[in-house]
């Protein structure tokens, strides 16, 4: 085991998680407000639209990521004719794949809601957007936290797969140094150890958010 | 009792250390010679449409082992895992293109070169001004990661190194505009620009040698995988396999 290399090159994996961190957090957020976007569409009373959604949501959770990696990070700058950054790639990708499992998750958790509730709010001279706003999304909000949390820490993980377009993140970082060192034992180890101390303060903090959020 | 101990400890001890002592050359006589290599660098080796891999080093192999003897089983995997392959016992031999330099020396023997020749700067047709190595600089550079290329690249202070893992993604990479440069063996080069109609060598580079890697304790086998190489150099076999991939 060489300690001092771990230890060399600790700054160089710790910028590689700082990429990590970026990608993970922007594609979250992109993938949370156009997940919301497809998870509205989805329940809507208008056929068609809920029947596209179903085949965007089939589509993206039905091919490998890596493809649809390579697929963005090729095929936009022959359509565009331009050279697109590869962390944009990697963030549009992400967002898109992350807003498939997001809208069934936001979709699972609105329908958890019984329907007594629904149908009572309403016989209340509630409108349904006020039925939605005030009775329906604030007790799925609480309910949607774990699964959002487990779409942030795979969101995370898979992100090591933007290595195949040479972002360098938190896996690459670890790769660049091994393939240098011929050491990858030592490498991929500290690079493991650097994902579970981030995935875990991701559980921590969704801990915190749930008891602060707890249905009371 | 305790002296019956130490005598199954001594002769584990000898055992153990006769295990050791054996050679590689004896080993790979008997289980054969397991080659370690990486498909996407043709002409050196790739996938032909059947996904069996080929190439020169592939038939430099075969050879080298119908000379020595021995039965060859050539494994496919990631560039930039051979070394550690070889280092962890998984292959006996590395028949990658693979450059000799001094950084790797440290920790691999090479056989006697097999090739020698340039490496090469490759952009798109309508790339201009990127006539030598000083121009990369601002530019996406396209490499394999742990190529030899690779260090070339970073050598060059204000380039953006872009490591793919495989040498077909770098070319991809610049064909597809999402690199500006591609640095590769000339012949390797050659090869992408067939499959690549737009693109174009706009540099030649250092000349280097490549060569087939081993491990340092493995010097039997070395020798006698070098006597091989020398005796298909003189009865020319080298050549006609020079010509059949190079051409």
């Amino acid at each position: 085991m060489d300690f001092g290399l771990i230890r060399d090159s600790l700054p160089f994996l710790l910028q590689g998680a700082w990429v990590t961190v970026r990608i993970t957090a922007l594609s979250l957020v992109f993938g949370i407000l156009l997940g919301t976007v497809v998870a509205l569409a989805r329940m809507s009373p208008i056929r068609w639209l809920s029947w596209l959604t179903l085949g965007y949501i089939e589509l993206l959770r039905g091919t490998p990521l890596l493809v649809q990696i390579f697929l963005i990070f090729f095929g936009i700058p022959q359509l565009i004719q331009q050279q697109i950054n590869e962390f944009v790639a990697g963030v549009i990708a992400f967002s898109i794949n992350s807003s498939a499992y997001v809208a069934e998750i936001l979709r699972s958790g609105i329908q958890s809601i019984p329907k007594g509730q629904r149908e009572a709010a309403l016989s209340l001279g509630f409108s349904p957007t006020q039925t939605l706003r005030y009775i329906v999304l604030p007790q799925a909000f609480t309910r949607v936290i774990p699964p959002l949390v487990n779409e942030g820490i795979s969101l995370l993980k898979n992100s090591s797969l933007l290595s195949a377009i040479a972002v360098v993140e938190l896996t690459r970082a670890g790769q660049l140094v091994a393939a240098r060192t011929f050491k990858p034992f030592e490498m991929y180890l500290a690079v493991s150890v650097i994902y579970l101390v981030m995935t875990l303060i991701l559980s921590w903090v969704a801990r915190q958010l749930e008891a602060r959020w707890q249905v009371r | 009792m305790r002296k019956w101990l130490t005598a199954v400890v001594l002769v584990g001890l000898l055992g153990a250390s006769s295990t050791l002592a054996q050679s590689c050359l004896a080993n790979v006589k008997a289980n054969g010679l397991t080659v370690g290599t990486s498909p996407d660098y043709p002409p050196f080796e790739s996938l032909d449409k059947d996904n069996k891999i080929v190439g020169f080093d592939i038939d430099l192999v075969n050879a080298i082992a119908q000379e020595l003897g021995l039965k060859v089983n050539i494994v496919g995997q990631s560039f930039d895992g051979l070394i550690p392959a070889l280092l962890s016992k998984k292959i006996d031999l590395i028949a990658a293109g693979l450059t000799i330099t001094d950084e790797r020396k440290k920790s691999v023997d090479f056989s006697r070169p097999y090739i020698s020749g340039p490496n090469v700067i490759i952009t798109r047709k309508e790339t201009t001004g990127i006539n030598r190595l000083e121009d990369l600089v601002g530019k996406k550079v396209a490499v394999q990661i742990g190529s030899a290329q690779e260090k070339i690249a970073s050598g060059v202070k204000g380039a953006e190194v872009k490591s793919y893992n495989l040498y077909t993604d770098a070319a991809l990479a610049v064909n597809t505009r999402q690199a500006d440069a591609l640095i590769v063996h000339r012949f390797v080069g050659r090869a992408f620009l067939k499959q690549y109609p737009d693109l174009k060598i706009v540099a030649e580079l250092n000349q280097v040698d490549t060569g087939l890697a081993l491990r340092k304790d493995c010097g039997d086998l070395r020798q006698a995988i070098d006597s091989a190489i020398e005796k298909l150099e003189k009865n020319g076999k080298m050549d006609e396999l020079a010509a059949k991939w190079f051409k």
